[in-house]
């Protein structure tokens, strides 16, 4: 996959320093731990050469599809154009941000806000120390992204990543591997979608959900879900502002249509809904594979759901 | 139905304690566009004139109902208005007002003495507990935004429309710590209805559960988790009756 094609520099220090400076202009993001324990992507304190990769709690998506977000406004007979954001780089992603940020490449590849952020970032990926929730797999997707750093060595993802290193003078090339994690904490599941289907109506969906809050959690940190809602908002001036705002597909209304219909009512069927998207993908992506495994779900849901669980009990394999 | 502005706009205050106009009151920056498009009738908290007209575009109620006069008002309103809008908890739920459900007779007796009979009041209800409500601006108090977007709604002739979805989903975008996990504080957001940005929890308070129950909550599991974290069967009852929520 990817990874196998991206050009390897070798890095000299002075090529580094040039490189970090190139970066820190552009006033980089990344995933730090705060004192209350949680790593948050954020603007960076200390220099880019001393960061490191880290799974931050709300994954690097919230860089380019904001949590909340105007898409555009009206008011007497004008529309406000969409703002072109700053040249700006994020630094520190680990490998399976850079896996979902392909995937939400592909379902955002015409959508303008999304894109405009996108052209105007410099992602770096950093190599990460393996977490006991990590079941990342090389093999799961391609990866996207401009950069991948250590100490000593640079992978050109991108073009601009290659024009970069270029410039800031790195010359000599390597056939190094990108660095993934060699002894994966656990294994993904091997779910089929023919086992999926056929479980349709397995007792373990309304057992697995009936715990489920609906707080929307999982969503919100899992780097590849990309449900948003619409909301117009009318101002007492006249004006009229539509938002867009991250949904979740085990809230009451997700499926809801005029006329109050529910498409997914209850939450098995919600359950087993998140599943196939994570497992199998849906439109133009079906049959890709979306959950990168980073494991973050599972450690945010208040009440212990875990879809490889589920997944390795429907294919009757134990989990590693 | 679009209204054409100035709509007319009576602002009726049965038993609260004011700070839902207050909210509205302090929308400061706003008030001057305010006034072009509103023309507003009655608001206890800025004027002691009662609105007089027979006809009013929209209503909008604060409080719950605890008398029997009250109750003759709110039905009189609703007949001369086209849009009755709850506004605040009280008037949703009971709000706060209704904190003493069940224990009513001897709360009287403990604050009014020997008087606790000359008061002609019953327990607090929300208002569509008697009459339809056209929509309903839930918060205690209501946030000053959904305010103004309500109005401004109206002006469309629409009714803004809402995620349906707990606070939980707002605190975690705002990446707080989970005071529940964290904690094992009594937070609500798990069943309460979101909008408020996660006010509290993103200020290190537990949610209250001051907008109202979220549609299809999960009251059980939240409840076992309650349990887990140390609460007892009477604490999660008082925690849910604050806002008028007790089983
Ligand atoms: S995090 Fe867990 S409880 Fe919350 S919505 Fe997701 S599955 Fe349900
Ligand atoms: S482990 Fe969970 S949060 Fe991570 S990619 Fe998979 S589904 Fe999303
Ligand atoms: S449908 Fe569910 S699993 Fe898929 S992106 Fe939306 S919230 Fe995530
Ligand atoms: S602190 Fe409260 S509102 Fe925030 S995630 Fe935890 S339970 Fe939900």
């Amino acid at each position: 996959m990817t990874d196998f094609l991206s050009p390897n520099y070798l890095l000299t220090p002075s090529t580094l320093d040039t490189l970090a400076d190139a970066i820190t202009k552009l006033s980089p993001l990344a995933p730090q731990v705060n004192a209350d324990g949680l790593c948050r992507l954020q603007p960076l304190s200390e220099g880019v050469l001393s960061s490191q990769a880290l799974s931050s709690f709300v994954p690097l998506k919230k860089v380019f599809l904001p949590p909340r977000e105007k898409l555009w406004s009206f008011q007497s007979g004008q529309f406000s154009a969409l703002k072109q954001p700053e040249p700006f780089a994020v630094v520190g992603v680990p490998l399976c941000d850079l896996q979902a940020l392909w995937y939400l490449d592909q379902v955002f590849a015409d959508d303008l806000p999304y894109q405009n952020r996108r052209a105007r970032a410099l992602v770096v990926g950093m190599p990460c120390e393996q977490d006991k929730e990590c079941r990342c797999d090389r093999q799961l997707m391609p990866l996207a992204g401009d950069l991948f750093l250590d100490q000593e060595h640079a992978w050109a993802l991108s073009p601009a990543g290659e024009a970069l290193l270029r410039a800031c003078g790195a010359g000599e090339t390597t056939n190094k591997p990108l660095p993934w994690p060699t002894a994966s904490a656990g294994t993904r599941p091997m779910l089929t979608e023919e086992q999926y289907r056929s479980a349709a109506d397995a007792a373990i969906w309304a057992e697995a959900a009936k715990g489920c809050l609906s707080c929307g959690a999982c969503s919100v940190v899992c780097p590849t879900c990309y449900c948003f809602d619409m909301l117009d908002e009318s101002a007492t001036d006249g004006s009229v502002t539509r938002n867009r705002s991250w949904d979740n597909c085990f809230f009451a209304e997700h499926a809801k249509v005029a006329g109050g219909h529910d498409f997914r009512s209850g939450r098995a069927n919600r359950l087993r809904f998140r599943m196939e998207h994570k497992f199998f993908g849906f439109g133009a992506l079906h049959g890709q594979n979306s959950c990168v495994g980073c494991g973050r779900c599972r450690t945010v849901c208040p009440v212990d759901i875990d879809l490889d669980q589920i997944a390795t009990r429907l294919s009757g394999e134990e989990l590693a | 139905m679009k209204l054409k502005p100035p709509i007319t706009l009576a602002w009726t205050r049965f038993t609260s304690c004011s700070g839902c106009q207050l909210m509205l009151l302090n929308c400061e920056s706003s008030l001057a566009e305010l006034a072009q498009v509103v023309a507003l009738r009655e608001f206890p908290l800025a004027t002691s004139t009662e609105c007089k007209d027979e006809e009013i575009d929209v209503g909008l109620v604060e409080g719950s109902i605890t008398t029997p006069s009250e109750l003759e008002r709110l039905l009189a309103l609703r007949r001369k208005v086209n849009l009755l809008v709850a506004v605040g908890a009280c008037a949703l739920t009971g709000g706060v007002n209704s904190l003493v459900r069940g224990e009513r007779r001897q709360a009287m007796t403990e604050v009014y003495a020997g008087q606790a009979d000359e008061w002609n009041t019953f327990p607090p209800q929300g208002i569509e507990h008697f009459v339809k409500v056209d929509g309903q601006i839930p918060g205690c108090p209501p946030e000053q935004g959904e305010l103004l977007n309500s109005i401004g709604a109206l002006l469309h002739g629409g009714w803004p429309g809402h995620q349906v979805m707990p606070v939980c989903m707002e605190c975690r975008i705002n990446e707080n710590p989970c005071l529940l996990e964290r904690d094992c504080a009594p937070c609500l957001g798990p069943i309460t209805l979101a909008g408020c940005n996660a006010r509290c929890p993103s200020l290190g308070v537990p949610c209250e559960g001051c907008r109202g129950v979220v549609a299809e909550a999960n009251r059980d599991e939240l409840r076992r988790l309650f349990i887990t974290a140390g609460l007892t069967e009477q604490d999660i009852r008082h925690r849910l009756e604050r806002f008028g929520e007790a089983p």
